[in-house]
């Protein structure tokens, strides 16, 4: 579903990625771990076009099409999503009416018919049901004033409405307690399926003992380094990253 | 502690305030065109200078004076000004020991060591006694370096060229009213140049002090800072107490060319008046910075305590492209000075930004006002302004005000202003003496805290200095 | 200079009749006499320094007359808000039209018009008629005063809460000559009195005229009044408005305008909080486009303690628009409690348009708190980017932020009916999207 192929960016002229290269399979849950600083955010918002990351070298194909070649919104209308590390605020525009633009635009795109706010109001309603999120979550503006987890509740809420085929979660577990945590798992979980593919990226194991992966790759130093099973992680969360390095540099 | 309380701390002193016996050559008061001609020719000046002068002149008696600032004072008579006094034993001493003493003691008791001895470490100062220069120390070590600095009157004869092309480009004869005064009648000033590439070796600073009864002093000031070169300049003044009002209007000219940055400090200490506004200084100044080249800087730093009335705005053109001015201002009032002070940021090259920091604090019938411009052009794509200007109260009778002007034709430009006002609370006050710190203690740590942004911005003998004279400024204000 | 000096004594003579009152004929001369003297301001002074008034030079105006009109009930229909019953009325070129008003019947809420007053009831506004407007930079309220004849005169009883709001429409119809019309509207509040008031300015057609109206709002201890105010103006049409609000202990003051049209628009609210413990909040949202000029000036003078003030103007200039906002906080000696807060954020979008504010602060208390701040700037590219990000295409992603921003200024609007209809016009007046509703 998704490849890339020796990619090098550059956020202000600084190059981050320095040949990375990983592939994705659909059904896949691909666990992202690296130390800080190593490029994982960087790699996360390369791939959903955020403006100020420029791609100098490589490519990456996703559903067998140039994804560099596409603005943010035909990415997310083609089924990528990114959830935010820090979702973006944004006063005076209501989360429903939000939501509902989004998903018009992309079942628009995709030649599906738009939802009146009825049908709509009926879909979120039980996303919000089967995700345990109070609705209240739909009268606030978007993530206006919203504590660090209600943002991260509120992109796993917006993920599971709109369906992508390509989830990118970029460290959505950071500073989430326990129960928030398991939220951002069920959402994924009740999401995993054939034709989908996660790539999951974090700092540390634990949440991938609420969303096991199928694969786990280290990336250091904008390239991945290593990569294995479920047991990797597990192997960094007890020995640090450390031990990586050196091997790699060996 | 109430708000009288504070109010009986504020007992002011002025320790500036004494009196220099020493004989002058001073001109009788009165303003026209003989009176233009006769500081020329006392000043030995090129024709050229003169013709400057009186065409400045002409434009003055044209113009009419000043009333949109929040000042208030009455009408100045012009013809009962002296435009011209000097210490007898001039001209020019050759070398410190023909100084005369009295001078060298002056500037002893207001903290400006100037004979050679002495000298303040790694501060060149040129010394400015009511309308001339009377010494410019470490002269030797500026010229290896390749900088200028002397008096300006210097600067006409030694540096001709140069002076020709820089007077006036910044801020010209007819810009306003007190501008176009002090281009006819300017007595002297410092002139500074350092050349290309060239990081000027120690602070510059020049020391004003006006002695004379019912003189003006009018100086002029021109720092022309070549391609990649950096200079940091400061600049003190005081005067005698009187209780007459002395008027004060001088003209800074900063011209920054590529790369080349200029700082520029003021410690204001001049006479403010006593405790029931009579006499003070009249301070109406233009100071003005160009930063005509590619990713120059300018940036104004001052500390205002003194005057009885200010009325000045250090300003940045930011022309060229990539530039960045800057503005740090504390200015207190007290008594009854007023004071109407801030900058302009006028953006017309790309990419240029702007950041100003005022801090007024207002006590007894003080009354401040901050007021600024900040002006985008049309073609100054990607300008950047912060604001920020924050007020303080020290009792109930003062006054503080904000008058900001924000003009944007960039729709890329970002401008951001932020003002707030706030007193000295009790609760903060009681919280200080509760941990056992005394009230005065306790207000000028409070005011420090206010002012910290911009004492941070001052070299280092000068931040003690400004926050010394703070709390001399503020003793009495307090309860 | 001259051709507008001359223009203000121009009107006066051609308005030349009097209107019978002796007290008031004397302060129509006076004024009169005052326009000539100082003639209409330039932007020499300081209040006017962002706004010239050449356009007015292109206008060729003369005074409107009470002329009649042609208009059935039923040509009123575009201007209703739906699920928003109200009191109306109607004013056309400057003059009340009682056939297409809907007056209440009620002691509580008298209503009715300058020109048809009696004598009793007129004397009751004399105070607000007599006020001097002595200064060169109130020349067109003083104008008004040696002019205006017509107008809303307005009086809810203490204690009265009229169960619908009053809606006052100003309808410019075209005339051969582009007409000034002077308009004077008094509104008293009794103790405790509340109402809710929503001003019009509208027109059929592109007519060229000048309006010049004052509004003068009295609230008594403890009244209530709610301003929505919709400018929507033809692109020909000027207005110059001013509104004095005085204000007593414990009353409240909202207000909300709406600047969507107009040519060259100037309004001036002075708020008076001279009563302790009153409270004034005054909101503006103006979102231009072609060459329109809009300058809204505001002035808060907090004479009495423990009062509250808070200006909140947002605006959005494409084109080559100009807006113009001049915030002034006063607080005056002894008005210790103060607590006032002042905003103005503004979108530019086009390279042609420009915006000039000027938040400012006087203050003579030191027991207040005051806090403002301006703000100019482009939308947030993080929320282009969260939005694109979910599918939205930039140019609607555009708009959704541009609408958002406006919206903040909309939402303070109690009515939710009201608050629609208001939504609904600043949306289909939105730069880019203005296709989608016409």
């Amino acid at each position: 579903m998704l490849k890339i192929e020796n990619l090098h960016a550059e956020v202000g002229g600084k190059e981050i990625l320095k040949g990375l290269s990983l592939e994705v399979a659909a059904g896949e849950v691909a666990a992202i771990m690296g130390p800080n600083g190593s490029g994982k955010s960087t790699l996360a918002n390369v791939l959903s076009g955020r403006p100020g990351y420029e791609v100098t070298q490589g490519r990456v194909s996703y559903q067998g099409e140039d994804l560099l070649a596409l603005s943010p919104e035909e990415r997310a209308c083609a089924g990528v999503f990114l959830a935010f590390q820090y979702p973006v605020e944004i006063p005076g525009v209501n989360n429903t009416y939000f939501l509902r633009a989004a998903l018009n635009a992309q079942r628009k795109a995709r030649g599906e018919d738009e939802l009146d706010s009825m049908e709509f109001l009926k879909l979120v309603r039980e996303k919000l049901k089967t995700l345990h999120i109070k609705d209240d979550l739909l009268h606030r503006a978007v993530n206006e004033g919203f504590s660090g987890g209600e943002k991260k509740r509120n992109e796993v809420f917006q993920m599971a409405v709109l369906e992508p085929r390509l989830g990118i979660l970029d460290e959505t577990d950071s500073g989430l307690d326990i129960d928030a945590l398991k939220i951002v798992a069920d959402g994924v979980n009740q999401l995993r399926g054939e034709d989908r593919a996660f790539v999951v990226v974090t700092h540390y194991q634990r949440l991938l003992d609420y969303i096991v992966p199928d694969s786990v790759h280290v990336l250091a130093d904008g390239q991945i380094v290593k990569s294995g099973d479920k047991d990797l992680a597990l192997k960094l969360e007890s020995e640090g990253y450390g031990w990586v390095a050196r091997e790699s540099a060996a | 502690m109430s708000t009288e309380q504070v109010e009986d701390l504020v007992q002011r002193r002025y320790d500036a305030g004494f009196v220099t016996d020493i004989e002058s050559d001073t001109v009788p008061p009165g303003l026209d065109e003989s009176v233009v001609r006769l500081i020329s020719a006392k000043k030995e000046e090129p024709e050229w200078m003169l013709e400057w002068r009186l065409a400045a002149f002409r434009r003055w008696l044209e113009m009419d004076e000043p009333e949109w600032a929040h000042v208030h004072y009455p009408k100045i008579d012009f013809q009962d000004i002296s435009y011209y006094s000097a210490p007898k034993t001039e001209p020019k001493y050759q070398s410190w020991d023909e100084v005369d003493p009295k001078l060298i003691e002056t500037y002893d008791k207001l903290g400006v060591p100037l004979h050679e001895r002495a000298k303040l470490a790694g501060v060149a100062v040129d010394a400015v006694f009511d309308s001339v220069s009377v010494g410019t120390t470490f002269r030797k070590e500026l010229a290896e370096a390749g900088v200028i600095f002397c008096s300006f009157s210097e600067a006409v004869k030694d540096y001709p060229e140069l002076v020709k092309q820089y007077l006036g480009s910044v801020v010209p004869p007819g810009d306003n009213y007190y501008a176009a005064l002090n281009s006819a009648v300017f007595s002297d000033g410092s002139f500074v140049f350092i050349p290309k590439g060239v990081r000027c070796p120690m602070e510059l600073s020049t020391y004003f002090r006006i002695n004379e009864l019912n003189t003006g002093q009018f100086e002029r000031t021109l720092i022309v800072a070549e391609d990649d070169s950096y200079v940091s300049y400061l600049e003190g003044c005081t005067a005698p107490m009187r209780d007459e009002n002395q008027l004060h209007a001088a003209v800074v000219e900063l011209v920054a060319l590529d790369r080349a940055q200029i700082k520029y400090s003021t410690v204001q200490n001049w006479y403010p008046g006593d405790e029931e506004g009579k006499g003070g200084i009249y301070n109406f100044v233009t100071k003005r910075g160009d930063c005509r080249g590619v990713d120059s800087k300018i940036s104004w730093t001052q500390v205002e305590t003194g005057s009885a009335v200010t009325w000045k705005y250090p300003s940045c053109i930011l022309r060229g492209d990539g530039s960045s001015g800057e503005f740090y201002s504390v200015a207190l009032t007290h008594n009854f000075q007023q004071a109407d002070t801030g900058t302009k940021m006028v953006h017309i090259g790309r990419n240029t930004k702007s950041h100003i920091i005022s801090k007024g604090i207002s006590a007894g019938r003080g009354q401040n006002a901050y007021r600024g411009l900040v002006q985008v052009h049309r073609r100054a794509d990607n300008a950047r302004n912060y604001t920020q200007c924050d007020s303080l109260l020290i009792g109930d009778r003062c006054g503080a005000h904000t008058f900001p002007y924000i003009e944007t034709r960039n729709p890329t430009a970002n401008v951001e202003h932020e003002a707030s006002t706030s007193k000295i609370s009790e609760d903060q006050l009681f919280y200080c003496l509760q941990r056992g710190i005394g009230e005065e203690d306790a207000v000028s740590m409070i005011v420090d805290g206010f002012c910290k942004e911009v004492f941070r911005e001052l070299p280092m003998e000068f931040a003690v200095e400004a926050k010394k004279l703070l709390e001399v400024s503020l003793e009495g204000a307090v309860g | 200079m001259r051709q507008r000096d001359s223009l203000a004594r121009r009107l006066i003579e051609q308005a030349g009749a009097e209107v019978g009152v002796d007290w008031w004929d004397s302060v129509r001369r006076d004024h009169a006499q005052r326009v000539a003297d100082t003639g209409l301001p330039s932007r020499r002074q300081e209040n006017w320094r962002y706004t010239s008034l050449a356009r007015l030079d292109k206008q060729e105006l003369e005074p409107a007359r009470n002329r009649g009109h042609a208009l059935q009930a039923e040509d009123m229909a575009p201007f209703g808000i739906p699920d928003w019953p109200a009191e109306r009325m109607v004013f056309i070129n400057g003059f009340f039209v009682p056939e297409l008003s809907c007056l209440p019947d009620s002691m509580d809420l008298r209503v009715t018009s300058l020109r048809s007053v009696d004598d009793p009831q007129l004397e009751g506004f004399r105070p607000l008629l007599e006020r001097q407007f002595q200064s060169p930079e109130s020349a067109f309220a003083a104008l008004n005063t040696a002019i205006a004849v017509d107008g809303a005169l307005i009086e809810v009883a203490a204690g009265a809460q009229p169960e619908h709001p009053l809606e006052c429409i100003y309808l410019t119809l075209p005339e051969e000559q582009a007409l000034a019309c002077h308009l004077r509207n008094m509104i008293i509040l009794g103790e405790g009195a509340r109402l809710s008031l929503m001003e019009r300015f509208v027109s059929m057609g592109e007519p060229s005229y000048l309006s010049n109206c004052v509004n003068q709002f009295r609230l008594s201890e403890g009244a209530r009044l709610t301003h929505v105010r919709l400018q929507q103006e033809s692109s020909a049409g000027s207005l110059i408005t001013r509104t004095d609000v005085e204000q007593s202990e414990r009353s409240h003051y909202e207000y909300c305008g709406i600047d969507l049209g107009g040519n060259l628009v100037r309004h001036d609210i002075n708020v008076s909080l001279e009563g302790s413990d009153s409270a004034a909040s005054v909101a503006g949202l103006y979102a231009l486009d072609g060459e329109r000029h809009v300058d809204n000036h505001v002035r808060m003078d907090h004479r009495s303690r423990d009062a509250r003030s808070e200006t909140f103007f947002k605006g959005v200039m494409d084109d080559r628009s100009r807006a113009v906002f001049n915030g002034k906080v006063v607080v005056q000696p002894g008005a210790d409690g103060t607590d006032a807060s002042q905003t103005n954020r503004n979108l530019l979008l086009s390279r042609q348009a420009e915006v000039d504010t000027k938040p400012e602060l006087e203050i003579y208390a030191d027991d207040v708190k005051c806090a403002h701040g301006a703000t100019v700037g482009q939308l947030d590219e993080d929320q282009m980017f969260y939005l694109r990000s979910r599918g939205i295409s930039q140019d609607d992603a555009r708009v959704l932020l541009i609408y958002a921003f406006c919206r903040q200024v909309v939402d303070r609007l109690e009515s939710e009916s009201l608050r629609d209809y208001v939504a609904g016009q600043v949306l289909g007046h939105l730069p880019g999207n203005q296709e989608e509703t016409e």
